[in-house]
């Protein structure tokens, strides 16, 4: 695998491999711009590894079916479509010596479900930045969890989009989220362990539901976190059909970075 | 148009590209079906695109996707 340069020579690279059958995990190019990368370009694809430190984080543009070898461990998420089963696309990374390690769902809550303000949940500040991020190492896997970098977790306490609720002064949930026009996602949930069962995550999802009502909203949540699924769904939530998995290939000799 | 909403149709069957108009913004398409759309289009009309233009106003509705290719093609 080599280190492209710049991000201008990865950005150059992507439309070459955008053709018809695309299989790919993809969302946003513009954010490779802000990752240490190593590609590898294949007949089968454009392979991209995204620093994460211990481990990578694979994006992938294929219409083959061969995967090139990966340096260190490396995770990737595979979406699927609704009515797309996933399993070819599994079987070509399980071939490749990755193995599954999270399931996830879409749910979605129509934009005409409407939520009343929630009293005890408030929104974080530039000075809860330390304890979100905490809050949120603690509950999510770092390599399943999508964690947000500090920088971008500041940038969303600027725009409001972190929703918490305090209980004797500490921090004891948060939910960050994200919102365009007519939707908004969540994108972590986080309750404290200290302060489980106590309905904390029922009033931050209503406070989400409530401060961007008249919006789609979507969550991806586990498909095995059953308090999770059964909290969406009281909330209004259901499957929209879309999938993904997370496959995880355990470091080999070698490292990527 | 037929032939868009076609190639469109191939990509995402789920999805009304006739009458929707803010395809994006309700969460009907997501940017995941944004690259899978251009690498079909790129193909099928012979135009260059690059990352630039996989922003979500290209994408809003037939029309917006209509447009892309045309200037696309012109330039």
């Amino acid at each position: 695998m080599t280190r492209p340069a710049s991000f201008e020579e990865v950005s150059s690279l992507i439309p070459r491999y955008m053709r018809p059958g695309l299989r790919t995990n993809l969302a946003s190019p513009r954010a490779l711009a802000a990752d240490r990368l190593l590609i590898e370009e294949a007949d089968s694809g454009l392979f991209i590894l995204r620093d994460r430190g211990t481990w990578s984080l694979l994006t992938f543009l294929m219409t083959g079916t061969w995967l090139p070898p990966l340096p260190g461990r490396v995770a990737a998420e595979l979406v699927f479509r609704p009515g797309d089963g996933g399993a070819e696309l599994t079987g070509i990374f399980e071939s490749a010596g990755f193995a599954p390690r999270l399931r996830r769902l879409r749910l979605t809550a129509p934009a005409d479900i409407e939520f009343p303000p929630e009293p005890g949940v408030s929104t974080a500040d530039a000075a809860d930045l330390d304890g979100v991020l905490a809050l949120l190492r603690g509950a999510f896997d770092p390599l399943t969890g999508c964690l947000p970098s500090p920088g971008a977790l500041r940038e969303d306490l600027e725009r409001g989009n972190v929703l918490i609720v305090r209980r004797g002064g500490a921090l004891a949930g948060a939910l960050r989220f994200s919102r365009e026009a007519r939707r908004a996602e969540i994108r972590h949930l986080a309750v404290s362990p200290e302060h489980r069962g106590r309905g904390i995550a029922s009033a931050l999802t209503r406070a989400f539901l409530s401060r961007c009502g008249g919006t789609t909203r979507f969550v991806w949540t586990g498909s095995g976190n059953l308090p999770a699924l059964a909290l969406y769904k009281k909330c209004g939530f259901a499957p929209d059909g879309w999938r993904s998995a997370v496959e995880v290939k355990e470091k080999e000799n070698g490292q990527a970075y | 148009m037929d032939k868009l909403i076609e190639i469109l149709r191939s990509v995402c069957p789920d999805v009304d590209f006739e009458t929707e108009t803010d395809l994006v913004g309700s969460g009907i398409l997501t940017s995941l079906d944004i690259v899978m759309i251009v690498s079909e289009l790129m193909a099928e009309y012979d135009v260059k695109l690059d990352v630039d233009d996989l922003v979500p106003e290209n994408f809003m509705n037939a029309g917006t996707i209509h447009a892309l290719i045309e200037r696309a093609g012109s330039k």
